[in-house]
């Protein structure tokens, strides 16, 4: 009796677990065909059949993992009369587990995503058409798409936009520039206790940002010797320089925090004496200094001030309303000033990947970006990145 | 005998007496709704998951291994992932036992038995921390003790005082030692309560006349009597104690302070199924090795055959000089972990810039103030948005189904139990329907959200649904309303019942005259507890609910980790304010909070 | 035709026995007292007849309708039965006044509210419960609800009447009056009952017949004086009679008649006892007197056994006396009016005769014979 309950539970439960099949299926081309998406898109779109359609269509469903979204909502259903927008704003986790747990129940319920996970996102839901990147041909002010955004920021996924994730220090007790110029500075003991990031273990960027570090140990030994004017020397048992200085920042006891916000408050507020670094904070905190805040990058530390990780938009597989979902990506873009569907991240710290938009922080703009910081490679992380996470879950 | 008139039979007595069809139907809804999760995490934790083939070369999703086993328990990262957390877990567990179960029972034994003051009003308050979400003395003690080393704006203790307080102080083991201990004080005090006034005098009375003091009398008749309920308290502390999230993840992560708990949220965060499910599994190990460690030690006398209804009065006991030092400790206890942090909170949400703490930064923005984008990204004050108050109205919908569900379950439940008392479908009932509350909250939630997000079988995808937030709570909280069902249901002599069947009066009947007005209260009591836990939970639900399904929890959680601190405290502020209404209401209806 | 009739009816709890192939027969208007110790399957029968409780197997006859049959797998809902049946603990509803507690089994009936009304009114006078009827029943004293339980079978105007152990939570004396009061409802309703009790006075106060039960059996079903003075076995010798009586083991040493007998304990002196019946030679046999049954004499006399006082208990109109027999010292319990008794002083020497009694066979524990009875010996 015993046995054979095991056994019916255990066929149950593999049943339940999904398989991906390998082809398209019927279903999906139907979809992709009646929406013009991925092979189907056609080399001109004629963007008034698709706002015809769209308003056939009634309305859109974003999840998005910015509370900002709300601002472009109200920007795109006043340009965009008779379609309703509903939008989310959720974690990335959040969006990826609802994606995949609604698509396994046969929901088909959200058109654009909008999230940042990056290895989850190329190496995983893409693959598997849980979303399918989309570009629009041309842009709100007629240009050619492929004209005004790289090639490497359309594909594989259509980029929104790009921040970075860096080193802030408080300029107010600071004026002549950043007290360090080097990674390897903040392991040093004036550091101790001084340093602050979100917890790598509740967000997927803040453990990319770990994982390029030691992507790229080379980089970071070549940087100790420039520091320190003598090669590297490994604690026992650690492989690279990446790991060594993983290992240092912690035993130089790194202060975690739940959010980005509380780091970058905990450096930028006025009036300190001795105010922490931020290690990985996102780059656009630095718009809180409108709120009196007296944050400023590190711009020329070594190696780098941080990482550079892109925010994504992609339409979800047989999204409901994909002509919508199409104009509001459109939409989104923005326009060569900017543009009132980017204009809330048209903001200090933040990057369009289009060229002819005037970057928000003139002395770096995107080529400038490439050099101070280190671009996500979603390849390398797929394959070693799990390493690093449970290096780091070992030196707790 | 012939077949058909065995089988006549048979239906004959499943008309006549609900009981066995009900209990089949329970056993049914409990083995889908407990036990197949169960097997689902058991199964699911031998097997790769989605990130199997980037730990595991060549790994398939599906294919059976005994890897995250291995990686747990006995890999290079075991003492990180598992031992670690859990000796932490472990440590907080006893220690908030410590604190918990003293206090309440000295607070028990002031109230029923001595001439200490304003005994009403002590008792009512005595509850309120465990009617208010368990981080509320969290986050208050970090209102006070936050040091600016961890980000964001320094605690009135720095701001006002300038002293900066340590790390051990603001964050980790003493701070969550301290705010649980404080919020499982009720568990003890309302036990210990209870038992101390039902005990019979003439045990005491009869010790007092052979000459023992009244130490002696407290410690060798009264302390063994009320231990089966001082057991039932441990118990019920000791496995919240474990399982808790909230106050461990509030207090714990900024310093790397992980407890198992913590760290199943983490693996089902970073989407580590099995791993999280490894975990889970020893943590309902775990507590149900306390409880049943419980029983043996204290005996699986479960109800006292002490009692009996006459000679409950008991002498009231003089405190003497000690009386003044006995209330004073009463209402600083009060002053401190009830009226301070709900003060504190309340003054957190009208403050424009946290930490400053001026006449001139007062404003009611958070709670009335249109969208400013300087403050909170734009984010309304709390009657203004539209987000907010749709997640209020989530809650209390979410709530108050899930408490009516919980209260006619626990009674139906409690009928089954008591009257087929003895039977092996009793017993199995009674057992799983106690199941759910040694699975932690978190690891709860994430099971369901892997069963019953799809259509499974005949029931239809719930994901993203109201009805799976109240299916979840249900399940989770039935062991509440089972037992104020059983405990009912014992008080209903089942000759009640049949006199009434003697004239005739079919089920039905007998339920709506006999049966529901003599179970009120029990009923009254799950929906209470029911209502109260639903309303403040958080890690059963965290994983579960969406955009629309949105509570005040997890939007308090999200504006947590986005530091809306005023929107974030104004929300608790409100749940607590609910709740206090909820339970003032219920009482008034008759029910109260039992165990 | 009996009104009621069981028919090789058996119940099983699990593993235990409660009622072993019983056969019983109850005529119209009887009543019937189901008597033995706790455990004897006396309420088992009880609420199976009321169905409560269902058979694994046999029949139960209503007069010439099957209410149960296993066979035939008819089972009759208790509602459906014209019974009534109160309650050990009454069973009063507490949430409900008297008024509506008595009323209840009338509310499907059909009848009006004046009708209802009405009934409920004349039953509760009959009970003299007028001015309660607006009262809950925890407002009330014990004799007091249970007249109310008694209201609330009655007002249904059942067939049968069904009681288990009613009187027992009440003090003695109440018990005195309500027994009363039960046995002229009894006689004024006319109603065939069933009355389950462990109280021996209580059966033979109150019943036309007697079922004395043990471990689910019925021991001897007889009219109350039946079985007082010749129980079919030691069980119920055993059983009825207060103080309980006694016991006398002995051999047969001349068949006779009259037959003569040595007690173990006391071998010596031949007894002889008044008896036209023989019994076998030899054979081992225990005589059972009751208390009252003993004759005394401060004097030896022949035929008597001597024996010393070990107490005395007088309670008022008659005396109750424990002896040891000379030599031996097995205990003796004698019944008498206290005058007569009031000579005996403590460890005072005595003799004592058996003036009737029965005479069982020690293996078997059955009766062989009477002895002493005026005009019964020959029946036994």
């Amino acid at each position: 009796m015993f046995k054979i309950s095991v056994a019916f539970l255990t066929g149950l439960i593999l049943c339940g677990t999904v398989v991906w099949a390998q082809g398209l299926t019927a279903t999906e081309e139907a979809w992709l065909k009646a929406a013009q998406i991925g092979p189907y898109q056609p080399e001109v779109e004629d963007w008034d059949a698709i706002y015809e359609a769209a308003k056939a269509e009634g309305k859109v469903v974003i999840y998005s993992l910015s509370s900002r979204i709300f601002q472009v909502v109200d920007s795109f259903m006043a340009a965009y009369p008779g379609i309703q927008v509903e939008a989310y704003d959720m974690t990335d986790v959040e969006q990826v587990e609802k994606l995949i747990r609604e698509q396994g129940a046969g929901i088909y319920n959200v058109d654009v995503v909008f999230l940042a996970g990056v290895t989850t996102l190329i190496k995983e839901l893409l693959p598997q058409r849980r979303i399918w990147n989309y570009v629009p041909t041309t842009l709100l002010d007629g240009v050619v798409t492929a004209e005004v955004i790289p090639l490497e920021f359309r594909e594989p996924l259509l980029h929104h936009s790009l921040e970075a994730k860096v080193v802030f220090y408080n300029f107010e007790t600071y004026p002549d520039g950043c007290p360090v110029d080097n990674l390897w500075d903040l392991t040093r003991p004036e550091w101790r206790g001084r340093i602050q990031m979100k917890d790598p273990s509740l967000t997927e960027e803040n453990i990319n940002f770990l994982q390029t570090i030691v992507q790229h140990a080379d980089a970071m030994a070549t940087a100790y010797e420039l520091e320190f004017g003598e090669p590297l020397v490994l604690s026992p048992g650690i492989p690279n320089a990446g790991y060594e200085w993983i290992k240092r920042i912690v035993d130089n006891q790194i202060v975690l925090t739940q959010s980005d916000g509380d780091a970058s408050k905990a450096v930028g507020t006025p009036g300190q004496t001795n105010p922490p670094l931020t290690v990985s904070v996102s780059s656009s905190k630095i718009r809180d200094n409108a709120k009196g805040q007296k944050l400023a990058i590190g711009w020329d530390i070594a190696p780098v001030v941080g990482i550079t990780k892109p925010n994504f938009m992609a339409i979800a597989t047989r999204a409901p309303h994909p002509n919508a979902a199409k104009l509001l990506i459109r939409w989104m873009l923005g326009d060569a000033e900017g543009g009132a569907g980017y204009a809330p991240f048209y903001v200090q710290g933040q990057w369009s990947p289009r060229t002819d938009m005037p970057p928000t922080l003139p002395e770096v703009a995107l080529d400038v970006l490439k050099e101070k910081t280190w671009f996500l490679d979603p390849d390398w992380i797929y394959e070693h990145g799990l390493e690093v996470q449970d290096f780091w879950l070992s030196i707790q | 005998m012939n077949t058909r008139a065995w089988l006549r039979r048979r239906l004959l007595r499943l008309v006549r007496r609900p009981e066995r069809a009900w209990g089949l139907g329970l056993i049914l809804v409990l083995l889908v709704f407990v036990v197949i999760p169960l097997g689902y995490m058991a199964v699911h934790s031998f097997m790769f998951d989605s990130l199997g083939p980037r730990y595991v070369r060549g790994a398939v999703p599906g294919e059976l291994t005994t890897f995250y086993w291995q990686r747990v328990l006995t890999g290079g990262l075991a003492r990180s992932i598992f031992w670690q957390p859990f000796l932490n877990s472990l440590l907080i567990a006893i220690l908030m036992t410590a604190i918990a179960l003293p206090t309440g029972a000295l607070f028990a034994w002031l109230v029923a038995r001595t001439d200490v003051p304003f005994k009403g009003f002590f008792s009512a308050a005595l509850i309120v921390p465990y009617i208010v979400p368990s981080w509320t003395v969290g986050l208050a003690w970090l209102t006070v003790f936050k040091s600016p080393r961890f980000g964001g704006q320094p605690g009135l203790l720095y701001a006002v005082l300038g002293i900066d307080p340590p790390a051990w102080l603001g964050y980790g083991l003493l701070p969550i030692v301290i705010s649980l201990g404080i919020h499982y004080v009720p568990y003890t005090f309302i036990l210990l309560r209870g038992a101390l006034t039902t005990i019979d005098a003439q045990l005491e009375e009869s010790a007092e006349i052979l000459g023992s003091k009244r130490w002696e009398i407290l410690r060798k008749i009264t302390f063994p009597l009320v231990l089966p309920a001082l057991g039932s308290a441990f118990v019920l502390t000791f496995g919240k104690g474990l399982g808790e999230f909230g106050t461990q993840a509030f207090l714990g992560l900024p310093i790397r302070y992980y407890t198992l708990s913590t760290r199943v949220y983490a693996a089902f965060q970073n989407r580590q199924q099995a791993e999280g499910y490894v975990l889970t599994l020893i943590l309902i190990l775990v507590t149900t090795l306390t409880v049943f460690a419980n029983q043996k030690l204290i005996g699986a006398r479960k109800r006292y055959t002490t009692i009996s209804g006459k000679g409950a009065y008991h002498r009231v006991t003089k405190l003497g000089r000690w009386r003044r030092p006995a209330t004073a400790l009463l209402g600083a206890f009060i002053l401190l972990f009830v009226a301070g942090p709900l003060g504190l909170i309340t003054l957190e949400t009208v403050m424009r810039y946290e930490g400053q703490y001026a006449l001139s930064n007062l404003t009611l923005h958070y709670w009335i103030g249109a969208g400013d984008p300087m403050l909170a990204e734009g984010q309304p004050g709390i009657f203004r948005s539209s987000f907010i108050l749709g997640a209020i109205g989530n809650s209390l919908q979410l709530a108050v189904i899930t408490a009516l569900v919980c209260g006619v379950l626990g009674i139906m439940l409690g009928y089954v139990v008591v009257r087929m008392r003895g039977t092996v479908l009793s017993r199995s009932i009674e057992f799983l329907s106690f199941t759910p509350y040694m699975i932690p909250g978190i690891a709860f939630g994430g099971i369901y959200l892997s069963l019953f997000a799809r259509s499974w079988g005949p029931l239809p995808a719930l994901y993203g649904t109201l009805t799976l937030l109240v299916l979840t709570c249900t399940m989770k909280y039935l062991p509440f309303a089972s037992s104020s069902g059983v405990a009912a249901m014992h008080q209903i002599d089942p000759s009640l019942e049949e006199a009434a069947e003697l004239h005739g009066a079919r089920w039905g009947r007998r339920f709506v005259r006999i049966l529901a007005p003599l179970a009120k209260s029990g009923f009254l009591s799950a929906v209470l507890l029911t209502l109260i836990t639903t309303m403040r939970t958080l890690d059963l639900i965290v994983l579960l609910v969406t955009p629309q399904t949105r509570t005040m929890t997890s939007i308090l959680f999200r504006f947590q980790q986005q530091s809306f601190t005023q929107h974030a405290y104004g929300i608790m502020l409100l749940i607590v304010i609910i709740t206090l209404i909820g339970h003032f209401a219920v009482r008034r209806l008759g029910g109260k909070i039992e165990f | 035709m009996p009104i009621i009739a069981i028919r090789n009816m058996t119940k099983r709890f699990g593993q235990t026995v409660a009622v072993r192939e019983l056969d019983l027969e109850i005529a119209d208007g009887e009543f019937v007292t189901l008597l033995g110790p706790s455990g004897c399957g006396k309420t088992t029968t009880l609420r199976c007849l009321s169905g409560l409780e269902e058979p694994d197997t046999g029949e139960i006859h209503f007069g010439d309708r099957c209410v149960f049959s296993s066979a035939r797998g008819v089972v009759v809902p208790p509602g459906g039965r014209g019974i009534g049946l109160v309650f050990q603990h009454y069973a009063l509803w507490p949430h409900m006044t008297v008024f509506q507690n008595v009323a209840f089994g009338l509310r499907k009936k059909g009848l009006t509210r004046s009708e209802i009304r009405t009934r409920v009114r004349s039953t509760l006078g009959v009970l003299g419960l007028d001015e309660h009827e607006g009262r809950y029943p925890s407002e009330l004293s014990g004799g007091q609800q249970q007249r109310v339980a008694l209201a609330r079978m009655i007002v249904t105007q059942p067939e049968i009447l069904l009681f288990d152990e009613p009187l027992s939570n009440l003090d003695a004396k109440l018990r005195m009056t309500l027994r009363a009061e039960l046995k002229r409802l009894h006689g004024e309703i006319g109603a065939t009952t069933v009355y389950v009790t462990h109280d021996q006075l209580e059966a033979l106060t109150l019943s036309t017949r007697i079922a004395v039960m043990k471990d689910g059996v019925v021991q001897q079903m007889d009219t109350p004086q039946e079985v007082y003075h010749f129980p079919r076995n030691l069980f119920v010798a055993e059983f009825m009679g207060n103080p309980t009586a006694n016991f006398l083991p002995a051999t047969v040493t001349s068949a006779g008649p009259p037959p003569t007998v040595a007690l173990q304990w006391n071998p010596d002196v031949p007894l002889v006892l008044p008896s036209p019946t023989p019994l076998p030679e030899s054979a081992e046999v225990v005589i059972n007197v009751r208390p009252e049954d003993i004759g005394f004499s401060v004097t030896p006399q022949s035929g008597y056994l001597p024996a010393t006082v070990y107490a005395t208990l007088p309670t008022g109109a008659e005396c109750i006396t424990y002896g040891r027999l000379t030599p031996g010292g097995q205990e003796v319990v004698l019944k008498g009016p206290e005058e007569e008794h009031a000579c005996l002083g403590l460890n005072q020497p005595f003799w004592l005769g058996l003036k009737r009694g029965n005479v069982f066979d020690a293996r078997e524990g059955t009766l062989i014979s009477s002895f002493g009875f005026s005009s019964r010996e020959e029946d036994s």
